[in-house]
């Protein structure tokens, strides 16, 4: 097991949202993986400017998530693609499994510039899932762990830009 | 909270681990990483409830309750957060306050597109036994079977793998394992550790007893995949705890059009004694065109024979009737071949019901892009239906189209299918069903009891194969 690791991504959003407090106790691989992070956003050439996204209006004791996907994969190209926030079961500490249900879990589309908000959002921990329908979705993974965001009631995660594994 | 206990269904869960370098073929379906989903539906006309647990042997995750609406069509994929190649592997069982069925699906995790995908049918209590065969499993350089048994009893048992090679009248070799209660068991054939080497086909027959209790029959539920060593198919189908006496196909053909689709069977004895059977067919039209004559089968023998060789059902569609004529039951396995292709299996059911349902329907505008799903519905009654019905709904519940497929003016025989989709039942929603919104099902009403088999097909583009595809059964549901 790797548990500096998988702290990562949800150590990474609490950096880029607005809880910094949470990122206190950030570690010396979580800099390193902040660092890719922002680095690979700044790699992609074709990237229109960034825009603000639209400003999500929260409901009460939902929370929301937003971000940008860097690049689309190829075959989705032409396709209308969604932002799934896939529930994380198991353990706190450890690894567990995610679960994904289109027509029960909260989504949310991605723009043609990779840009997505999902809301409302139960508060829980949450994998993200991109894809144009569950079958073809990706999770959102750093390595080969799938990176979990805590998401609290009345506030908007920003889990930065994201680059999805080949 | 209530307590979700009035409909349980058992699914095993058939991705395995992939030794990295084992298959050097370029379009290896043995050597694809996996990841799987499972689709429910309820027939039921009221809301309910519905929880997913999930058992990898070490642990136990639950999923909700999520509420249902009537009639909703779901699908819930599952990943593990860990590193592990595939999906998650291990087993669920589905509990509802309202009835379900459910459809395991699985598909390439990286082309997805690019592979075809395994549809088996969940299990519902009644289906599970302390024995349980499967009539077809193979690791004979052309595909590679994986297999998975399911403990559904609340303590551990210990299973008894008995694999059977094509005539032997003994175990070729025989794997025992521990399995906690709910949890599974997966392998493919050739990392059981009793594994001979070189070339298996055969069958197999679970036994399972209490752990530590052989007297204490255990019950579990089983099924199987083939994949392609050097192509990109992949069929699924669920076994059996007993045989009957007769099994019915929905669809039967040789040879049929430009692509040359053929049906095979795989008929396994499933008793202690020698069966005699034979093979019935019937065209679209009501009449039998011919049969296998009454061949012989040896006790947990297999039989495996198709039309093309009493030269029937040649380019044309039709059923079958498989029959154990001395009263050994038998146990059969349809599949479907094309030389474009496709490949598929299923399970032959021994009885029809008023009331089936298909949880995975799908229709895509564009076949190059998506699935589009072929409802046969053969007639098992006694005599003519005058009414049969096919409506379809998506993933909310709502009904989106019907279809009717017999009636008193347009009767359907005895034996005899008819086919039905979503196109013809009207039920396209921007041309496309079960895509966007994502999810949909059938449910078919009839005054004859009858077997419903569902055949998902697509056509991708730019492969060295022109389609790809799979079959599985519907579910009988209470009216």
């Amino acid at each position: 097991m790797f548990p500096g690791v998988e702290a990562i991504g949800a150590e990474c959003v609490a950096y880029l949202n607005s809880r910094v407090r949470e990122c206190s106790g950030v570690t010396g691989p979580v800099l390193l993986f902040l660092s890719l992070v922002i680095l690979l956003g700044a790699c992609t050439p074709n990237t229109p400017a960034s825009t603000t996204p639209t400003a999500i209006r929260l409901e009460p004791g939902k929370g929301a998530i937003r971000g940008r996907l860097t690049t689309l994969p190829e075959a989705w190209q032409g396709q209308e693609i969604y932002a799934y926030a896939a529930p994380y079961l198991g353990p706190a500490e450890g690894e567990g499994i995610f679960v994904l249900d289109a027509a029960l879990h909260p989504t949310g589309p991605v723009d043609q510039d990779g840009w997505f908000q999902i809301a409302p959002v139960d508060p829980g921990e949450y994998v993200l899932v991109f894809g144009p329908d569950p079958e073809a979705a990706i999770a959102f993974r750093q390595g080969l762990k799938a990176v979990r965001y805590r998401v609290e009631a009345s506030e908007t995660v920003d889990v930065g830009s994201l680059t999805l594994a080949p | 909270m209530r307590k979700l206990t009035n409909t349980l269904v058992f699914v095993v869960f058939l991705v395995g681990l992939v030794i990295p370098g084992s298959w050097a073929g370029a379009q290896s379906a043995t050597g694809q990483t996996w990841t799987s989903s499972i689709t429910y539906y309820t027939p039921s006309d009221s809301a309910g409830n519905l929880s997913i647990v999930y058992y990898d042997g070490l642990t136990t995750y639950t999923a909700g309750p999520f509420a249902m609406n009537p009639h909703a069509a779901g699908s819930v994929s599952v990943g593990s957060t860990s590193g592990m190649p595939d999906g998650f592997a291990g087993s669920a069982v589905l509990s509802a306050d309202v009835p379900i069925v459910a459809t395991y699906v699985q598909y390439s995790k990286n082309e997805t597109a690019s592979y075809s995908r395994v549809f088996y049918s969940g299990f519902d209590e009644s289906k599970a036994g302390s024995t349980f065969y499967l009539p077809t499993v193979r690791a004979n350089g052309v595909t590679t079977s994986t297999v998975g048994v399911q403990n559904v009893e609340s303590f551990e048992i210990t299973a008894t793998l008995d694999f059977y090679a094509v005539g032997a009248s003994s175990p070729t070799f025989t794997h025992e394992q521990d399995i906690k209660p709910n949890a599974s068991y997966v392998s493919a054939l050739p990392d059981i550790p009793e594994y001979p080497g070189g070339s298996f086909d055969g069958s197999l027959v679970v036994n399972a007893a209490e752990k530590g209790e052989p007297s204490t029959p255990g019950r579990v539920v089983a099924s199987a995949q083939e994949t392609q060593d050097n192509g990109r198919g992949v069929f699924g189908y669920e076994g059996s705890k007993e045989g009957a006496t007769t099994a019915y196909v929905p669809t039967a053909t040789c040879n049929r059009a430009a692509f040359q689709g053929t049906s095979y069977l795989a008929i396994q004895n499933a008793g202690s004694a020698t069966a005699q059977v034979k093979v019935s067919y019937y065209d679209t039209a009501g009449t039998k065109v011919g049969e296998m004559p009454e061949t012989p089968i040896n006790e947990g023998a297999k039989l495996q024979t198709n039309p093309c060789q009493q030269s029937l059902l040649v380019n044309a569609l039709g059923s079958a009737v498989v029959e154990s004529t001395n009263g050994v039951p038998i146990i059969v396995i349809g599949k479907y071949a094309t030389n474009d292709g496709l490949i598929t299996a299923f399970t032959c059911e021994s009885a029809g019901s008023l009331n089936v349902a298909a949880p995975y329907i799908r229709w895509a505008a564009d076949p190059t892009t998506n699935y589009r799903a072929y409802i046969a519905v053969m007639n098992v009654g006694s005599g003519a239906a005058t009414s049969i019905v096919a409506r379809y709904y998506d993933a909310s519940g709502t009904e989106r189209g019907s279809e009717t497929m017999a009636s008193g003016g347009a009767p359907l025989g005895q034996f005899i299918k008819a086919n039905t989709n979503p196109s013809t039942a009207g039920a396209l929603i921007g041309g496309s069903f079960g895509i966007s919104p994502f999810g949909g099902a059938v449910e078919i009403e009839s005054d004859q009891p009858v077997v419903v088999l569902v055949r998902l097909t697509t056509n991708p583009s730019g492969l060295e194969v022109a389609t790809l595809g799979e079959d599985y059964n519907g579910a009988a549901t209470a009216p």
